[in-house]
C-alpha cells in the first residue's frame, strides 16, 4: 500500500536467508517474532502521533544492505583514535557495524567480577542471563525500529554488574559504522544488579563518507539500591540516519542518571522510555543537542511513574542553527498508585540562526492526586541585553555569543559525573559553534 | 483556661511528644523553650489540631471543653490562634478578603453578626498601625511574595483582626531583624489583656526581651523538664541548653 | 401583540427542563439525515439559495468525513440517523408558577443569585408581559441600532443582510474543518449574528440581552460574529444556571472576524448538564469555535466551563495581522464522570503577534481533564510571541489532569514559553484556612477560586461574580 511496504520485504526476505546456522538458538524464536512484527508494523509514518514531527520516508525509501560480518572493514586503532576519551581510565569495548571487534578492544580496569563481552557468546546454552532478560526491557510490540534491530541483533554488548559490584571506573561502548549504504543494528543490554554502581557511556561514529542507517537498541535494568550512570554520545557523520531506542527498568530504591549528547546525523530520533518500577526511585534524563545544516532531530522521551515516592528529572536543551529542525516530545505518565511522585520536565531551546525550527510536546498524562508535576518549555534567543552587556566590556560579538551558548547549556555540562566525557562534550560543543561561525 | 495533662503525640508513629503537663490562666503568657527537635513546634501545632500530629495519650481541656475533640476551625472559632512558624501562601486569595472571612466565621459561630465590609475596613486599618503593615499588602494574595518578616507580621496583624483568646506563637522571632522584632512584639504586647493569654514558643530568649513571660518551661526531649519564672529564660542564655541534660 | 413580545414569549418557553421528557410535536422533522432533511431545514427557515447550496455541500463533504477520534475522551457511539435536526420551539409554558418547578433546580439559582424574574424564564415558567426586561430589552436594541450595530438570531440575518453572511459564513471555519463543524454548517438551528460597523465601540456587553432574549437555540447552534475596522464588542454567552436538555448532542460553531484595529471579547460560562454522579446521562458538547485577527486586531477568548458529561472545544485565533493578539483565558471544572479535553490554537502569521494563554483545570470525583494546545509560529511570523501557563488541580485520588500542549515554531525570532504544573490542594494551606475558622469545603472553594482567579478577571463583572458561585457550587461533594 505505501512505498514502505516494499523495503519492509526486503529487509524481512534479508532475514530469512540472514541466519543460516544460527537457528538452533533459543534466541532465534524471539528474532523471529521481531522479524513478524517487523512486518506487521512497518517503517512508521507520521501519521502516527508518535511520529508526527519527524517522517523517516527516506530512511524507509533508501537502499541500504544489511551488515554483515564478513563485509566490516578492517579498522585500525589508528583509525578509531579520534574517538577515543582523552585520560580514560575505564575499559572500552569496540564494534565495527554492530560486530565485536576484539583487537580494538581494551577491557581493563574494571572489577573482574563484571562481564563486558559480546552478547553473542551468551546466546548458545540454555536459559542464561542474557536469553532471560533479552527483549524484556525494550519490547518490540508496537516499536517497528525495535523490531528490526532485534530481527536483526547478532553480536551486541553485554554489560553485567553483578550485585554489591560498586564499580568506580567507567565502561566505554563504542560503535562505529564503518560500511557505506549499510543498515547497522547495535545491541546493548546493560544490566545492574541490587546494590551495584557503574557508569557506562555509549559513543557513535562514522568512518565512512557514504549514507549509513544505524538503528540501535540499549536496554537497561538496574536494581534495587543501585545506582547507575548512563551517557550516550553520538558524533556520527551528516549522512548518517540514526534511531535509537534506549528502555529501562528501575527497581526500589535506585538512581538512574542519564543524559544524551547528540551532534551528528542526517535524520536522529532518539527514543528514551523509563519505567519506574518500584518506590524511592530517582531517575534523571538529560540531553542536550546542537544542530546544523539540515539536521533533524528529535528526542522523543517517556517517563512511566507506576509506583508512589519516586522522583524524575528531564531536562532537555538544543541549540539550533542554520535550517535544522529540533523536536522534543516528552510524555510523563503517573498512574493511580504513583502517589507522592515528584516529576519535573523542562525542555529549552536556544535557536541562533535563522531558518531553525522546533517543534515540542510535551505532556502530562496524571492519574494520582498527591503529586507535584510540572513541565516548562521555551524556545528563543539568547537575550540581547546580555549580548550588549559582554559586548560593552570589550567581548567580541561572536564570543559572546559562544559564551553565552555555553552558559545555555552548562547546566547539563558540568553535571557529567566523568572528567573525559566532559571534556569531549565541552570541546565538541565550542568546536561546532566556532566552525560555524568561521 | 487550658490544662494540659500527661500529653503524648507522635508522628508518623515517631513519639515527640511525652507527657506534657501545663496549666493556664487567662492574662499569663508563658513562654516555651527548648533546643530543636524538643518538640515545641509539635505542642503548637497539636493544641491548633493539625491532623498529621496523632494524640496518643493525655488530655487537654480548654474552657472545660475537651480540646481534642474539635476541628481545627472549630479551635479557631472558639478562640485559638496560631501563628505559624511558616506562614503559607495563599496564591490568588487577597489577604483582606481572606481576612474578612475568617473574621465572620469566627463571628458566625459564635452567634454574632456578620461585619459588613466598610466596618470592617475601618477595623483592620487601625490594626494595621499596630503592626506598621504597608497598605500595599492588603491587597496581595495572602503571604505571597512576602519577605519574612512581612509574612510574621501578616501573622500578628491577623491574630489583632481575630482577637482571640490563646495565642500561640510558633517561633514568631525566627528570620526577623531586630526592628521587625520589636513591631512583632509591640503588637503582641498591646493585644495583651486580662481575658486572653499568650504561649510563645521560642528557642531564643531574645523574643523574651521584649515579651515578658510570667512563666518560662524548658521542653527537653518532649517532657517539660523545668518551669520557672522569666529569669529562667536568662538562665538559658547564659548556660545554653546542654546543662538540662 | 409586537415581534417583540412574541419572540420574549416564545424565548421565554424554551426548553428548561428537569425530568422530564419533551414530546416531539406536529412540526418537527422525523428522526435521520439525508440531503431531504438538509433541503427542508433550509426551506423551513426560508433561506436563500445560497445557503441551501452551501448547507448541502457541507453535508456532502460530512458524509465522507470521520468522527475525531484523538481527545481523551470515551464515549458510546453516536447514531446520526437516531437524531432529531429540527423542531420548532414551543409555544406553551412548562409551568403556571415557579411553585411548580423542582425544588433542587431553585435551590441553585438562588445560590447563583439569579433575580426571580430570570429564574422564571430559565425554569420554563410563563413570564408576566410586562416582565420589565422587555423594555430593557427594547431600549438595548433601540441603542444598537441606532449605532448601526446588528445584533439578531443568524436566521433573520439570512433574511435581512445575507451579503454581510455570504461573505463571512464559513470564512474562518470552512465546512470541511472537521466532523462537526461539517455537520453543524449542514443542519445549524439558529444562532447569533453580530456586526459592528467601522469605528463603533459596542457600549454594552452582548451579554445582558442575550442572556434574556436569545435562550437555547437547538443542539445545532451557529455564531458568527464581525468587528469591522476599529470597533471593539464584548460578547457573552451562556448561563451560569443549570442547563438541561434532552438533546445530548451539542455541536456548535463560532466564527469571530476581527477586522483591522478591531477587538473582540468573547465570554462563555458553560453548565449544561454534566451527567448525575454515576455518569448517566448529560451533554456531549463538541464545539469549533475560532477567530482571525487582522492587522492591529485582538481577540479574547475567556470561558468557565462546569457542565457536559464531554467536553471538546478548543476556541482558537488565527493571527493573521501584524501586530494581533490572541487571548484564551479558562477554567475548566470536571467532576463525577466529566470529561473535558479543551485547550487552544494560537496561529502566528503576522509580524509581532502575540498570544496569552491562561488554563486552569480542576479535577475532582471520577473525571478526566485534559489541556490541549497548540502555539504555532509560522516562517513569516517575525517576533511572534507566546506565553502559556496551564495548570491542574487534582482533588481525589480517582480523577485525571493531563497535559498536551504542542509547540511548533517555524521562526527563529520567535520566542515561545510554556508552564505547566500539576498538583493537589495543599494540605496546609487547607489547614491554615481551617486554623483561621473556616471548614475544609470552604476553604477548598477559597483556595480554588484564588486558583482562578486569573481567569475570573477576565470575565465581565456580574459574571464573575456569579461564576465563582457556580465553581464552589459544582465543587460540592467533592470534598471529604
Amino acid at each position: 500500500m505505501n512505498l514502505n511496504d516494499k523495503n519492509t520485504e526486503k529487509y524481512i526476505k534479508a532475514f530469512e536467508t540472514y541466519f543460516n546456522g544460527s537457528v538452533s538458538q533459543p534466541f532465534h524464536k524471539v528474532r523471529q517474532q521481531a522479524a513478524s512484527n517487523f512486518e506487521k508494523l512497518g517503517f512508521p509514518t507520521t501519521k502516527k502521533e508518535e511520529w508526527r514531527f519527524t517522517n523517516i520516508a527516506s530512511i524507509a525509501k533508501a537502499d541500504f544492505k544489511i551488515a554483515e560480518k564478513k563485509n566490516a572493514p578492517t579498522v585500525s586503532l589508528e583509525d578509531i583514535e579520534p574517538f577515543l576519551l582523552a585520560n580514560w581510565q575505564g575499559a572500552r569495548i569496540v564494534f565495527i557495524d554492530g560486530f565485536y571487534s576484539e583487537h580494538l578492544s581494551d577491557i581493563k580496569n574494571i572489577s573482574d567480577k563484571i562481564t563486558l563481552e559480546p552478547l553473542s557468546s551468551h546466546f548458545e546454552g540454555k536459559a542464561g542471563l542474557v536469553n532471560k532478560n533479552l527483549s524484556k526491557i525494550a519490547t518490540f510490540d508496537d516499536e517497528a525500529f525495535t523490531a528490526l534491530n532485534t530481527a536483526f541483533t547478532t553480536e551486541g554488548c553485554l554489560v553485567h554488574i553483578p550485585a554489591k559490584v560498586v564499580e568506580n571506573n567507567g565502561i566505554h561502548i563504542i560503535h562505529i559504522a564503518a560500511s557505506g549504504r549499510t543498515l547497522t543494528n547495535p545491541r546493548n543490554m546493560i544490566l545492574c544488579e541490587d546494590n551495584s554502581q557503574a557508569l557506562v557511556i555509549e559513543s557513535y561514529h562514522t568512518l565512512c563518507t557514504d549514507d549509513v542507517f544505524v538503528n540501535s537498541v540499549t536496554e537497561i535494568s538496574v536494581g534495587e539500591n543501585t545506582r547507575l550512570y548512563h551517557y550516550k554520545l553520538q558524533d556520527e557523520s551528516l549522512k548518517s540516519n540514526h534511531i535509537s531506542n534506549v528502555a529501562i527498568n528501575q527497581k526500589s530504591n535506585s538512581n538512574y542518571i542519564s543524559a544524551s549528547f547528540i551532534f551528528g546525523g542526517k535524520l536522529v530520533r532518539n527514543n528514551i522510555s523509563t519505567k519506574l518500577d518500584g518506590e524511592g526511585i530517582s531517575s534523571t534524563l538529560n540531553g542536550l543537542y546542537i544542530s546544523r545544516e539540515d539536521q533533524h532531530i528529535d528526542n522523543n522521551t517517556f517517563i512511566d511513574h507506576a509506583k508512589p515516592h519516586c522522583e524524575s528529572h528531564e531536562l532537555y536543551r538544543g541549540i539550533l542553527m542554520d535550517k535544522s529542525k529540533g523536536v522534543f516530545s516528552g510524555k510523563i505518565l503517573v498512574r493511580q498508585d504513583a502517589q507522592k511522585t515528584d516529576a519535573k520536565q523542562s525542555n529549552n531551546c536556544l535557536l541562533l540562526y535563522e531558518d531553525a525550527q522546533i517543534d515540542a510536546k510535551p505532556q502530562l498524562e496524571i492519574y494520582a492526586d498527591d503529586v507535584k508535576c510540572t513541565h516548562g518549555a521555551t524556545v528563543g534567543q539568547l537575550d540581547e541585553s546580555a549580548m550588549f552587556y559582554f559586548r560593552a566590556r570589550g567581548i567580541p560579538k561572536e564570543k559572546a555569543l559562544s559564551m553565552l551558548t555555553y552558559a545555555f547549556a552548562e547546566e547539563i555540562i558540568t553535571g557529567i559525573k566523568d572528567d573525559s566525557l566532559r571534556d569531549r562534550v565541552e570541546y565538541l560543543l565550542l568546536d561546532r559553534l566556532k566552525s560555524h561561525q568561521a | 483556661m487550658l490544662e494540659v495533662k500527661d500529653l503524648k503525640a507522635s508522628i508518623a508513629g515517631k513519639e515527640i511528644l511525652r507527657g506534657i503537663n501545663l496549666s493556664i490562666k487567662p492574662g499569663e503568657v508563658h513562654a516555651i523553650m527548648g533546643p530543636n527537635g524538643s518538640g515545641k513546634s509539635t505542642l503548637a501545632n497539636v493544641l491548633s489540631g493539625r491532623e498529621e500530629y496523632e494524640v496518643t495519650a493525655g488530655s487537654v481541656s480548654y474552657f472545660g471543653d475537651d480540646l481534642l475533640e474539635f476541628a481545627p476551625e472549630e479551635r479557631a472559632q472558639k478562640g485559638i490562634f496560631l501563628a505559624f512558624q511558616y506562614p503559607v501562601e495563599i496564591p490568588g486569595v487577597s489577604n483582606v478578603y481572606f481576612l474578612r472571612t475568617a473574621l465572620n466565621e469566627i463571628r458566625k459561630a459564635n452567634g454574632e453578626e456578620e461585619i459588613d465590609a466598610a466596618a470592617f475596613l475601618k477595623m483592620i486599618r487601625k490594626k494595621m498601625e499596630l503592626v506598621e503593615m504597608e497598605k500595599a499588602l492588603l491587597n496581595r494574595s495572602v503571604n505571597e511574595g512576602f519577605s519574612g518578616g512581612e509574612k510574621k507580621r501578616n501573622e500578628i496583624f491577623q491574630m489583632a483582626v481575630l482577637e482571640p483568646k490563646l495565642a500561640i506563637l510558633d517561633e514568631t522571632d525566627s528570620g526577623l531583624d531586630i526592628d521587625a522584632l520589636r513591631v512583632v512584639a509591640d503588637g503582641v504586647n498591646t493585644l495583651k489583656s486580662k481575658e486572653n493569654a499568650t504561649i510563645v514558643v521560642t528557642h531564643y530568649q531574645r523574643l523574651l526581651d521584649y515579651i515578658i513571660p510570667d512563666f518560662v518551661h524548658v521542653l527537653y526531649k518532649g517532657q517539660i523538664v523545668k518551669s520557672g519564672g522569666k529569669e529562667l529564660a536568662f538562665e538559658l542564655e547564659e548556660k545554653g541548653y546542654d546543662w538540662l541534660k | 401583540m409586537s415581534s417583540e413580545t412574541e419572540e420574549l414569549e416564545s424565548l421565554a418557553n424554551q426548553e428548561y427542563k428537569y425530568g422530564f421528557v419533551t414530546d416531539i410535536e406536529a412540526d418537527a422533522l422525523p428522526p435521520g439525515l439525508d440531503e431531504g432533511t438538509v433541503r427542508a431545514i433550509s426551506a423551513i427557515k426560508k433561506e436563500p439559495a445560497f445557503m441551501t447550496e452551501w448547507r448541502l455541500k457541507s453535508y456532502k463533504k460530512w458524509l465522507k468525513m470521520e468522527e475525531p477520534k484523538w481527545p481523551k475522551v470515551e464515549y458510546p457511539e453516536i447514531d446520526f440517523q437516531d437524531m432529531v435536526y429540527y423542531s420548532a420551539p414551543k409555544t406553551t409554558p412548562k409551568y403556571e408558577s415557579l411553585d411548580e418547578v423542582d425544588p433542587e433546580l431553585l435551590k441553585t439559582y438562588k445560590k447563583l443569585g439569579i433575580p426571580l424574574e430570570e429564574q422564571k424564564i430559565l425554569a420554563g415558567v410563563a413570564v408576566d408581559a410586562v416582565f420589565d426586561s422587555v423594555s430593557v430589552a427594547t431600549t438595548f436594541k433601540e441603542k444598537l441600532s441606532e449605532l448601526g450595530i446588528i445584533f439578531c438570531p443568524i436566521s433573520e440575518a439570512l433574511q435581512n443582510h445575507p451579503d454581510l453572511v455570504k461573505k463571512y459564513l464559513g470564512s474562518v471555519v470552512p465546512a470541511t474543518d472537521n466532523f462537526y463543524a461539517a455537520l453543524n454548517s449542514a443542519v445549524f438551528s439558529d444562532g447569533s449574528f453580530v456586526y459592528v460597523p467601522k469605528g463603533v465601540r459596542c457600549p454594552m456587553e452582548l451579554s445582558t440581552y442575550f442572556r434574556i432574549n436569545a435562550q437555547n437555540t437547538g443542539q445545532f447552534e451557529r455564531t458568527l460574529i464581525v468587528a469591522d475596522e476599529g470597533s471593539y464588542v464584548s460578547y457573552l454567552e451562556g448561563c451560569t444556571a443549570p442547563q438541561r436538555d434532552e438533546n445530548q448532542l451539542h455541536a456548535a460553531v463560532v466564527e469571530l472576524i476581527a477586522l483591522k484595529d478591531a477587538e473582540i471579547k468573547y465570554s462563555t460560562v458553560q453548565n449544561w448538564y454534566p451527567g448525575d454522579e454515576n455518569g448517566k446521562g448529560g451533554i456531549y458538547n463538541f464545539v469549533t469555535k475560532r477567530g482571525i485577527c487582522h492587522e492591529n486586531a485582538k481577540i479574547s477568548w475567556t470561558q468557565v466551563e462546569t457542565g457536559s458529561a464531554i467536553t471538546w472545544k478548543y476556541p482558537s485565533v488565527i493571527l493573521k495581522g501584524d501586530n494581533s493578539i490572541g487571548e484564551f483565558y479558562s477554567v475548566a471544572m470536571t467532576n463525577n464522570y466529566q470529561q473535558a479535553d479543551t485547550g487552544t490554537k494560537m496561529i502566528h502569521i503576522g509580524k509581532n503577534t502575540k498570544s496569552n494563554i491562561v488554563s486552569k483545570g480542576i479535577s475532582a470525583g471520577k473525571s478526566n481533564n485534559s489541556y490541549r494546545g497548540l502555539v504555532k509560529v509560522m516562517k513569516s511570523a517575525e517576533n511572534a510571541r507566546n506565553f502559556s501557563q496551564c495548570d491542574s488541580l487534582l482533588i481525589g485520588d480517582k480523577c485525571g489532569a493531563h497535559t498536551f500542549p504542542y509547540i511548533e515554531v517555524n521562526n527563529t525570532s520567535g520566542k515561545v514559553e510554556h508552564e505547566a504544573t500539576t498538583s493537589k490542594i495543599g494540605e496546609d494551606q487547607i489547614f491554615y484556612c481551617n486554623q483561621r475558622g473556616l471548614d475544609t469545603e470552604q476553604a477548598v472553594s477559597l483556595i480554588v477560586n484564588g486558583y482562578c482567579k486569573e481567569v475570573f478577571r477576565e470575565l465581565p463583572m456580574e459574571f464573575a461574580i456569579e461564576a465563582q458561585n457556580l465553581l464552589s457550587i459544582s465543587l460540592e461533594g467533592s470534598v471529604g
